[in-house]
């Protein structure tokens, strides 16, 4: 049997680039200055994982301009869509396993503080 | 390297903030240790490392007495655990945006992040991902104006439902009198009504979207309205819509058309608040089609053929009240959660 671990893919499991995936995929188009607040990033990083994420083909940039406002929307793509569900279902595996294996009153090691 | 993190002063925190923000202009390397026991998911800790760019957490095995059982067992734990960090140093040569990548080719085995460097516990990444989610459902929920409008809709239709004395001309007048039982007005009113609908909920979820950042789209609902209102017009042409009697009393097809464009916007806005109101005007609307309904109320002490002949008019009324009550408690109920959501 396949460790639930392969089914984790790197440009998806991590954090925030999972985050913007799910926020992404509740909506049609999702706004750069929405995403920053919901995931508590700094522009600059915000942008580097959508970068990961457009290489990856998984969102798309619309860059555009409200007035004289430039607003930035991404989209999430049908690969994207297909990596979120494939990240959740495994992450729902591991837990599952972690639960199942994890041991009701396992004697724990005494932590010691450093 | 900034050890017990956790412990940090708000004044460490903005340094590290500041550093962090600085750190990838420089061919240097940030380590921060932290007890992730002792930060949780409001600890003023986590906001600061989310602003980390290229930031790689690694969980590292807990320290237990037997790491201190010989300076060897603790020189071996010691290497497990900063080793990693070290050889990430020297492979990425400065280069921030090789860390994730490379981190998880050199972490030994025995490190939580092997295979693939994770950022958190797998329990953590879904409940915050869920969360996050439930939060991004919360934003893109402005339904409740859609249905206020048709609620109001109903409401505003119930005087074309009245029904009126009409002369047949000519002949014995008691034989040529009878009720009208709807208005003429009513298919122009709801054909405006349900247009009007469509376009003020597609552009109340554009106006909403751009102002909150996280676009919704009643596209889905609209189509399957206009299927259905296709299909209805289909089945008034043909003779089929005859025969559907006793099945078909009333003509409240605008009802139906609501009920399908809102079951599909529930389904659209995977709302479990909106699929419950749009299932009990679905049963409403179905009712008010196929049932006389005015049989509820007569049961209840009202009537209005024998005791009140002069109230006879309003007997379709009854009909709508439960329709337009639905619509209007439930797009008064999401508007109030709309407003303590923002």
């Amino acid at each position: 049997m396949t460790h639930p671990t392969r089914g984790l893919d790197e440009v998806v499991h991590q954090r925030h680039r999972l985050g913007i995936l799910t926020i992404a995929a509740e909506a049609r188009r999702v706004d750069f200055g929405y995403l920053r607040e919901s995931l508590e990033l700094t522009g600059g990083n915000l942008s580097r994982h959508i970068s990961v994420l457009a290489e990856a083909g998984m969102v798309e940039v619309e860059k555009g301009y409200e007035g004289k406002r430039p607003r930035t929307w991404v989209r999430i793509t049908p690969a994207g869509r297909k990596a979120l569900a494939a990240e959740m279902a495994a992450l729902g595996v591991l837990v599952r396993r972690h639960g199942s294996t994890t041991p009701a009153r396992a004697p724990a090691p005494r932590p010691v503080q450093t | 390297m900034v050890e017990d993190a956790h412990w940090a002063d708000e004044a460490t925190l903005d340094w590290l903030s500041f550093l962090g923000r600085r750190i990838a202009r420089i061919p240097a390397l940030l380590v921060v240790t932290y007890r992730d026991d002792e930060v949780g998911t409001d600890h003023p800790l986590r906001r600061t490392l989310a602003a980390l760019p290229s930031a790689v957490t690694s969980q590292v095995p807990t320290v237990t007495t037997d790491q201190f059982a010989s300076p060897e067992a603790w020189l071996a734990y010691w290497k497990t655990v900063y080793g990693p960090t070290i050889a990430v140093y020297r492979a990425i040569a400065g280069d921030p945006d090789r860390v994730a990548a490379t981190y998880s080719t050199v972490a030994p085995t025995g490190l939580a992040c092997k295979p693939v460097c994770m950022s958190d516990s797998p329990e953590e990444l879904l409940a915050d991902t869920l969360t996050l989610r439930r939060r991004a459902r919360a934003d893109r929920h402005v339904y409740w104006l859609p249905l206020l409008f048709f609620g109001l809709a109903i409401v505003g239709s119930a005087p074309l439902y009245v029904e009126r004395l009409q002369v047949r001309g000519g002949g014995d007048p008691a034989a040529t009198l009878y009720w009208t039982q709807t208005d003429p007005r009513l298919g122009p009113y709801w054909t405006v009504a349900l247009l009007g609908g469509a376009l003020l909920s597609a552009w109340w979820y554009r106006r909403c979207g751009r102002r909150i950042g996280i676009e919704g789209t009643v596209g889905p609902a609209v189509v399957a309205a206009t299927l259905l209102a296709i299909g209805l017009l289909v089945a008034g042409v043909l003779p089929l819509g005859g025969y559907l009697w006793p099945l078909w009393v009333h003509d409240y097809r605008a009802l139906l058309l609501i009920a399908v464009g809102l079951l599909a916007l529930a389904v659209q806005e995977r709302s479990r608040e909106l699929g419950i109101i749009a299932v009990l005007f679905t049963v409403a609307a179905v009712l008010a089609n196929t049932y006389n309904v005015e049989n509820v109320v007569f049961r209840l002490g009202w009537d209005p053929f024998v005791a009140h002949p002069d109230q006879a008019r309003f007997v379709h009324l009854p009909a709508l009240a439960a329709p337009a009550a639905v619509l209007l408690l439930g797009g008064a109920v999401a508007g109030l959660r709309a407003r303590r959501v923002r």
